[in-house]
């Protein structure tokens, strides 16, 4: 089946379509509760299709946008993001709310907690209509990987074809809303670019820590980074500046004050850095074509061009990243065993039996082999040439990458290196291949630095991505060279 | 580096996963594979590379001593299955 | 060198003193209901995050600064990973590759110097109650702050074990850091003897100083009466032994990853001496010093130096009266009447000691009524000066009253009297106390002693 979408496209009227519905709504020539009421009614149908929620949250989506209503009414302010709605990844814990992160394990899980994304999504007016399908605990780049009887996304342009992953719930629903909508995500590896660029929608991961991860499932705390997706770079920015910030609740949340994101960067000749090995025979010709022909559109608007070369990451980054991965995954998951909450057996046998029991019987096969690996790399006799190493090699690649932004301010590549696949070809690939095919998005996550995916072409009629990377902090001139790219 | 069965047996005990025999051979495989691969971090010069614990430093982020209450009990046992009397109930330990 | 008969090592788990718990702000004491003081970080509940104590980490430092620890530049926390229904998250937050401290050592009250290998910070897991099929599980304890100490196997009896947890809680006294009534000390002891070869044997979770000596007792016998294999015991304190919990082929594979939850603590030296300033002078520099200086008794500078508000007391009233008067009466009378009492140091008012040492030091009372007032003291407040004044407590010195007495006690004691003059020396101390008893109690012995003497050979 291939479906083509209304919104699909970066028309200049789309471009504008959230800030203009905040304003209507905000001003209160638009009901909140009449639009949110639309807007769930399409998600319900849409849903059907294609499958993007874990669990819809109807319910306090239009309780939500009730308050909004109310607050507009009585002439409070009702917040940035006002009557947005706003998906979140299941990952991203609501008190009360199902939040599993895609696993059997958590099913029926309902958390004491909320995140601090949420919360400041929610205080900002967002209302949050349901959580978004992906990977089991984010272990995957397809979302094929999910717990049992949980859905797979399938991608809006070509439901033959895989979200991408962990995210893809998220950037599947952007792109099939025909209403005002943002979502939540996460990415350890590329699990917001990855299915951004496979859906044809704007993806930013930012910086480690400038969002707060209280209240996130962890994969990989060194790694988790929680950002936004939307249609577009100006709702990125504007959901980007509602959720970043301190959070006394994260020890690892950045204490630097955010930027004004709506101002975006001052930049008089951008220097944009070709990283030369994500143009490798590696990768689809046809996305390194479009790619291509993107940065040079970017040339005419007047940035610098250069051609970059990060060999250690390149070489290094997948081990490093995936042994690093696993090995604080191996640990984070052992916390689910069958005594405090998430999915339980009759009490029988010793400890070890028990646990062994629920984990077993509970766990998918990618989280119980991500499991053995991490356990294994970590394990005495191993953890030197595995674990630690990997640590090592992400110091290398992180001073690779310094060294690179002292010639440039930006370094672009492809954001995926083919376009979605069929999920007939991703049965037929090993852990190996699904691995290394995060190469063009383990870098700039290993070493922490924000990365932003936009659409820029079609190829074999799906959409492809361009990834731009700026340094540690440096949202803003990627929102200032995306909407460039936009208005190219 | 060769991985036996034994391997992936011993590991899976450590975690607390059993295997069925089939997975085992699968999962000896996909060791094989992905640490084959995941070695050549070796061929890297890391001598005085201090590990990056993360991708930027942060550092001395410490409470101060106040106390306060945090959940209540019965919220804290409505997510499990196995309490009784105030407290959970956990498989034996002898 | 010979080898010792015995090795004796010791790891001891202390839980410090403070409002909240390790990595969540729950309350660290109060309700003892099971699960209620709890919250999603201390029942590892899945995106909550552990934010480090301050107040447990300056305890730790000031306990290593305390044991002269060399203490590393940057402390980093990790995860020690195994499965265990007691951990909420089955991993431990610990410290594994640079502890605190290293190093290190106490001195024990004969001199021996016992070393340290390492001190740090982690935190308890929760507590469970055992039943024959499953296990019940309360939180509360799930985060408490713990130290936990590591000594070389430097220990050469069960005495010498119960003498270093015993001069190491008197140190936690002094630091203020463990409050040994709510608080919990635990030891693990791995010993082993010449006669089997020194094969190690760990004893796991031995509760308090008293149970140590017990424990090592009960195993360094059993060692000797027994074969011995590597293995890890338990302590069952009603029954009186080790029993075997498992053998120990290999050292159990925690797979140690650094938190990244916790970002790392940078120890400056600024904040080193921040911390040194509170770290008093510890009760052996103490007793030593007063030997030295003030020439007491070292048994009696020893006693008064283990508890911090006694040392103290000591000195203040030292500054005052004789030294050694005090010494004696500190450790001797108002230890003896607390210990009756069971009342603290600080519940005998200070004031009222000036002025018994007062009425002792210018012998205006007897020792005997010294003693009789300060048990008074320790039961209610006054004033000894005053007491003495109205009740006619005043030490006599009057040769006629106390010959007096001496005659009539003589009179009816004449047996004693057939006695000493038979040679019994036992019959004088007999006879002076009765005098002493007619004359209740105030009579001056020496007054007392001269007459008697007078009396009995004139």
């Amino acid at each position: 089946m291939r479906l083509t979408l209304k919104n699909s496209g970066t028309t200049m009227s789309n471009k504008a379509m959230l800030r203009n519905y905040i304003n209507e709504i905000r001003q209160g020539n638009v009901s909140a509760e009449e639009a949110l009421k639309k807007a769930i009614t399409s998600a319900q149908s849409l849903n059907k299709k294609f499958h993007f929620f874990t669990t819809p949250t109807y319910d306090l989506a239009a309780k939500q946008a009730h308050d909004i209503q109310h607050m507009v009414q009585n002439h409070r302010e009702p917040g940035t993001l006002a009557g947005v709605a706003v998906s979140v990844k299941d990952a991203l814990c609501i008190s009360g709310i199902e939040s599993c992160a895609g696993s059997a394990i958590l099913k029926g899980y309902k958390p004491l907690i909320t995140a601090t994304a949420v919360t400041k999504t929610i205080n900002a007016g967002g209302c949050i209509i349901g959580k978004t399908a992906q990977d089991e605990f984010g272990f995957g780049g397809f979302s094929v990987n999910v717990g049992h009887e949980f859905p797979v996304p399938l991608n809006p342009h070509d439901t033959t074809r895989s979200c991408g992953g962990s995210s893809g719930g998220a950037a599947c629903l952007t792109a099939a809303a025909d209403f005002p909508h943002v979502a939540i995500a996460e990415s350890t590896g590329g699990s917001i670019v990855n299915p951004a660029a496979f859906c044809g929608v704007v993806g930013l991961c930012p910086t480690y820590g400038r969002v707060s991860r209280f209240g996130l499932i962890d994969y990989a705390n060194s790694l988790d980074k929680i950002g936004p997706v939307g249609k577009n770079v100006e709702d990125v920015a504007l959901a980007l500046s509602v959720m970043a910030g301190h959070d006394q609740n994260d020890a690892t949340s950045s204490t630097l004050p955010v930027e004004d994101y709506a101002k975006h960067a001052t930049a008089n000749k951008i220097r944009v850095g070709v990283i030369k090995e994500s143009f490798g025979e590696g990768s689809d010709e046809a996305v390194r074509e479009n790619v291509r022909a993107a940065i040079n559109k970017l040339a005419d608007a007047g940035c610098k061009i250069t051609e970059v070369t990060l060999p250690t990451t390149y070489t290094y980054g997948i081990p490093s990243y995936y042994l690093i991965a696993m090995s604080e995954a191996s640990t984070n998951l052992s916390r689910y065993a069958g005594i405090l909450y998430g999915a339980s057996e009759p009490l029988a046998g010793g400890f070890r039996d028990y646990f062994s029991a629920v984990r077993t019987k509970h766990f998918g096969t990618e989280a119980k082999r991500r499991i053995l690996l991490g356990t294994f790399a970590r394990m005495t006799g191993w953890r030197d040439q595995y674990y630690t190493k990997a640590l090592q090699v992400r110091q290398l690649i992180i001073k690779e990458y310094q060294h690179a932004f002292s010639t440039v301010d930006v370094l672009a590549t492809p954001t995926m290196p083919f376009i979605a696949p069929k999920f007939s070809e991703i049965k037929d690939m090993t852990p190996l291949q699904n691995y290394m095919t995060d190469i063009l998005t383990v870098g700039p996550n290993l070493a922490g630095l924000p990365h932003l995916s936009v659409p820029c072409a079609q190829a074999k009629g799906m959409p492809v991505g361009l990834l731009l990377t700026a340094p540690h902090f440096r949202e803003d001139l990627l929102f200032h060279i995306g909407v460039m790219h936009e208005q190219a | 580096m060769p991985i036996t069965k034994d391997t992936i047996r011993s590991v899976a005990k450590t975690c607390c996963l059993e295997l069925t025999e089939q997975e085992v051979d699968q999962f000896m495989a996909d060791f094989q594979s992905i640490l084959d691969t995941f070695s050549k971090l070796n061929d890297t010069d890391t001598t005085n590379v201090p590990p990056a614990f993360h991708p930027l430093p942060i550092a001395d982020v410490l409470r101060e001593d106040i106390a306060k209450q945090g959940c209540t009990p019965e919220q804290a046992l409505s997510l499990s299955k196995h309490t009784s009397k105030g407290y959970f109930v956990g498989p034996k330990t002898l | 060198m010979n080898k010792p008969d015995v090795i004796i090592g010791l790891e001891v788990h202390i839980q410090l003193k403070s409002r909240s718990k390790l990595f969540c702000p729950c309350p660290t004491t109060g309700d003892d209901e099971p699960n209620t003081r709890v919250c999603p970080t201390c029942l590892g509940h899945p995106g909550s995050k552990p934010l480090l104590n301050k107040a447990a980490v300056d305890a730790a430092v000031r306990l290593a600064l305390a044991l002269s620890s060399q203490i590393n530049p940057v402390l980093n926390f990790s995860r020690k990973q195994y499965f265990y229904p007691d951990l909420a998250k089955n991993y431990q937050i610990t410290q594994y590759e640079i502890p605190v401290g290293n190093h290190g050592n106490i001195t024990l009250a004969n001199g021996k110097r016992i070393d340290l290998m390492r001190l740090h910070i982690e935190e308890d897991p929760a507590a469970l109650t055992h039943t024959s099929t499953t296990c019940l599980i309360d939180y509360n304890r799930s985060g408490i702050p713990l130290i936990e100490l590591v000594t070389e196997p430097a220990m050469h009896s069960p005495d010498e074990a119960r003498e270093f947890l015993n001069t190491l809680m008197t140190i936690l006294g002094y630091l203020n850091i463990f409050n040994p009534d709510e608080g919990v000390m635990k030891a693990d002891a791995n010993v082993s003897i010449a006669a089997r070869g020194y094969t190690r044997v760990e004893i796991k979770n031995i509760l308090g100083f008293k149970e140590i000596e017990r424990a090592l007792t009960f195993e360094i016998a059993r060692q000797r009466a027994h074969e011995v294999v590597r293995e890890t015991r338990g302590w069952d304190a009603a029954a009186g032994q080790t029993y075997r919990m498992r053998a120990k082929e290999k050292e159990e594979d925690y797979g140690y990853i650094f938190e990244p939850d916790i970002p790392s603590v940078n120890i400056s030296q600024e904040y080193l001496n921040s911390i040194r300033t509170t770290v008093p002078e510890l009760p052996s520099a103490k007793a030593e010093r007063w030997v030295q200086t003030l020439h007491i008794d070292p048994t009696d500078a020893t006693i008064i130096s283990t508890e911090l508000a006694l040392a103290e007391r000591f000195e203040r009233l030292a500054q005052h009266h004789s030294a050694i008067l005090v010494a004696r009466w500190l450790r001797r009378e108002l230890l003896r009447v607390l210990n009756l009492t069971g009342k603290k140091v600080n519940d005998v008012a200070e004031q009222r000691l000036h002025e018994l040492f007062d009425l002792l030091e210018k012998k205006t009372i007897t020792d005997k009524i010294g003693q009789q007032l300060i048990e008074e003291l320790a039961k209610k407040e006054f004033s000894p000066k005053q007491r003495v004044e109205e009740q006619n407590l005043g030490a006599i010195g009057d040769v006629e009253a106390i010959k007096h007495a001496c005659a009539e006690e003589m009179e009816k004691n004449k047996q004693a009297v057939a006695d000493y003059k038979a040679g019994e020396e036992k019959a004088f101390h007999y006879l002076f106390g009765q005098v002493m008893r007619a004359m209740k109690g105030k009579a001056k012995p020496d007054v007392i002693k001269q007459v008697l003497k007078n009396i009995l050979e004139g």
